[in-house]
């Protein structure tokens, strides 16, 4: 049973110039206390798909499709279901902990007025939870900082207090929108095992955004790969690395540096430019880049379809890698 | 510590410049005796009245070096003795702290009403930023920029007292209450334009505010939209207005001369037309210097609050 289920979400932006098509045709899900990766550039929707997810998103995004949490249609809540839905069931963590803590608000405050406002916990109650929360997310010294400033800390601890805030009303699901992308790289790897653990240990489920392939292979339970506002490939973890279909997924793995690979091995840039998501979508979004397109991709849009013999695996392609492969070793063994 | 005793130092020297300023326009331009004796002043007047000039360029130590009467003028300032006025010879002083706390009840009145009015509206244009009710908005907010406080004065006076009477056509000062609500109207006239600027300003950092990423955050946590305008977006975002409130206190003066003379309120105001009107000196110098350290006084709490609204604001930097 899914904690999460998200079907055929389509989020399209109307601006002055016409509408952009951000996200369209995205499904995915998300089992209790799993993890889920998104991976894909910038521009590829992610971070519009979790920010429909979250109510985010400015007035002029028009959402359809739906998404199912436990027994909430999160696209149409009732006003009174709402007002304890963010923040106590699905919370979530942003991308630049520098910009993500208000400046002149002290981290005790910030921590404390999400617990008090969701659960009306008193002064002390709140205090104590967040110092504890502080500690969860290995803070040295909690007390102490419930009083200082924001700018007081270094970016990882920020980050840090940051997912103690998102943490504070024990959410079921944790959205993490490529949390370490603004950190410093010694500090990302601390932060990644960081919510991995925290997940374990909470029971939680996590969707984690990156745009690293590398990032959610030992983290995540299963994998969405976005490009151009739509889902590419999305299998578990496991079958995305053994068997990949989307030649677009084999691109982000080909630029995954690994350090078993000889000294002075270039890693393989994906040539061009993500698409223009002001153009009606009428091909598969990743043919101009793609070797393998042919006159089929660039004229109908691949639908998803399911790897035979997986009830986890679908890719959208016309060419799928796996496949092909097992086919032309079958074909040569006949 | 080191911020606030060079912030003094700076403020005295604002003081002392303004004053040497006006004092030197005061004696240098147009003749002293003149604007004492009047015409008996010159020595074509006769001889007859020679003793009387004698008498007043004693008194008031017009023979002394003009570095000499403005020490002693200053010094005198410094003991509360603003010298005595050459029109009905009563002591400037006395004149001063009767009608400056009805000037400054009058100020506060106007900025209370303005920041009470303005910041609301702000908060409620900023939240529905570009959509209808904040393109209303900004009509109605540069027509009230727009109109001189002249006009303001007699149009809130005449719908205000006249049309639908519901406020006093005089000033009351038998009781507080009887007090602010004769001085509505007048502190109305100076907030009009004062409440525009500021939700002007205070709406476009607003906006920008709520473009934050900690905005985003706050509202992932669930938190409904009142209290992250009023808890997380306001704060951050009163720097402008807080600049252009100091600002604004030297025009408020400026605009509290007329309002008090329309709506006939005994403030400084309305003494300081009446003495440039009479070329008294004695009465203008007093004023000028009120309202230079009201100015300044103003500008150096307004600088201290900087701190106070950002904490990585530090004071001794």
């Amino acid at each position: 049973m899914a904690l999460l289920e998200v079907n055929e979400l389509a989020v399209t932006f109307n601006t002055p110039k016409g509408p952009v098509y951000a996200v369209s045709d995205v499904s995915f899900a998300v089992d209790k206390g799993q993890a889920l990766g998104i991976v894909g550039e910038s521009g590829s929707g992610k971070s519009v798909t979790v920010k429909s997810l979250m109510g985010l998103l400015p007035r002029t995004a028009k959402i359809d499709g739906s998404a199912q949490y436990e027994d909430v249609d999160v696209f149409n809540m009732s006003k009174e279901r709402r007002k304890h839905f963010y923040g106590v069931d699905i919370a979530m963590v942003f991308q630049n902990p520098m910009t993500s803590l208000n400046p002149v608000k002290r981290i005790g405050e910030q921590l404390m007025e999400g617990m008090r406002f969701h659960r009306g916990l008193s002064r002390d109650a709140a205090k104590s939870r967040a110092i504890e929360l502080l500690d969860l997310v290995r803070i040295p010294d909690p007390t102490k900082r419930l009083s200082q400033y924001p700018h007081e800390l270094s970016g990882g601890m920020r980050q840090r207090v940051v997912i103690a805030m998102a943490l504070a009303n024990d959410p079921a699901l944790l959205i993490a929108d490529e949390p370490t992308t603004a950190l410093d790289v010694t500090v990302q790897r601390d932060i990644l095992d960081l919510l991995d653990s925290l997940r374990r240990e909470l029971d939680m489920a996590l969707i984690l955004i990156t745009h690293d392939l590398g990032v959610v292979r030992d983290r995540t339970d299963s994998i969405a790969v976005m490009y151009g506002g739509r889902v590419m490939e999305t299998a578990t973890t496991e079958e995305v690395f053994a068997d990949t279909e989307h030649p677009y997924t084999q691109a982000l793995q080909r630029a995954i540096p690994d350090m078993s690979m000889p000294r002075g091995t270039r890693l393989d840039p994906i040539p061009g430019s993500p698409p223009d998501l002001a153009i009606t979508p009428v091909s598969c979004p990743f043919a101009p880049r793609c070797t393998f397109a042919t006159d089929e991709c660039r004229t109908s849009i691949p639908p998803l379809s399911a790897v035979p013999g997986s009830e986890t695996h679908r890719y959208a392609c016309f060419h799928p890698q796996g496949l092909v492969a097992a086919a032309s070793t079958v074909g040569g063994e006949a | 510590m080191k911020f606030i005793a060079t912030r003094i130092v700076q403020m005295v020297l604002v003081v002392l410049a303004v004053t040497l300023l006006a004092f030197g326009a005061m004696n240098f331009l147009g003749d002293p005796l003149f604007n004492i004796l009047g015409p008996i002043a010159d020595e074509d007047a006769g001889p007859e009245f020679a003793e009387v000039r004698a008498e007043a360029r004693a008194e008031y130590h017009l023979d002394d070096p003009f570095i000499v009467r403005y020490g002693r003028w200053l010094g005198d300032m410094a003991t509360g003795d603003f010298g005595r006025s050459f029109k009905n010879q009563t002591q400037v002083s006395t004149e001063i702290s009767n009608r400056l706390p009805v000037t400054l009840i009058l100020m506060v009145y106007a900025q209370v009403l303005s920041v009470l009015i303005s910041i609301p509206w702000a908060l409620w244009t900023a939240s529905r930023a570009y959509r209808l009710p904040d393109k209303v908005s900004t009509v109605v907010s540069f027509g009230m920029l727009g109109v001189p406080v002249f006009a303001l004065v007699v149009l809130l006076f005449w719908l205000g007292a006249v049309r639908w009477e519901i406020f006093p056509t005089r000033y009351d000062d038998e009781t507080i209450g009887a007090r602010l609500y004769s001085m509505f109207l007048p502190a109305l006239s100076l907030a009009i334009p004062l409440i525009a600027t500021y939700q002007r300003l205070l709406r476009t950092d607003l906006i920008s505010t709520l473009q934050e990423d900690f905005i985003a955050v706050a509202r992932a946590k669930g938190l409904p939209q009142w209290r992250i305008l009023f808890r997380h977006a306001l704060r951050p975002s009163l720097f402008s207005m807080l600049t252009v409130f100091g600002i604004q206190t030297g025009a408020l003066i400026g605009g509290s001369l007329v309002v008090e003379s329309y709506f006939g309120i005994p403030g400084i105001g309305a003494a300081v037309i009446e003495a440039i009107i009479r070329d008294d000196f004695p009465v203008v110098l007093a004023v000028v210097v009120i309202i230079t350290v009201i100015f300044v006084v103003v500008n150096f709490i307004v600088d201290l609050l900087y701190s106070f609204l950002d904490p990585r604001v530090r004071l001794d930097g």
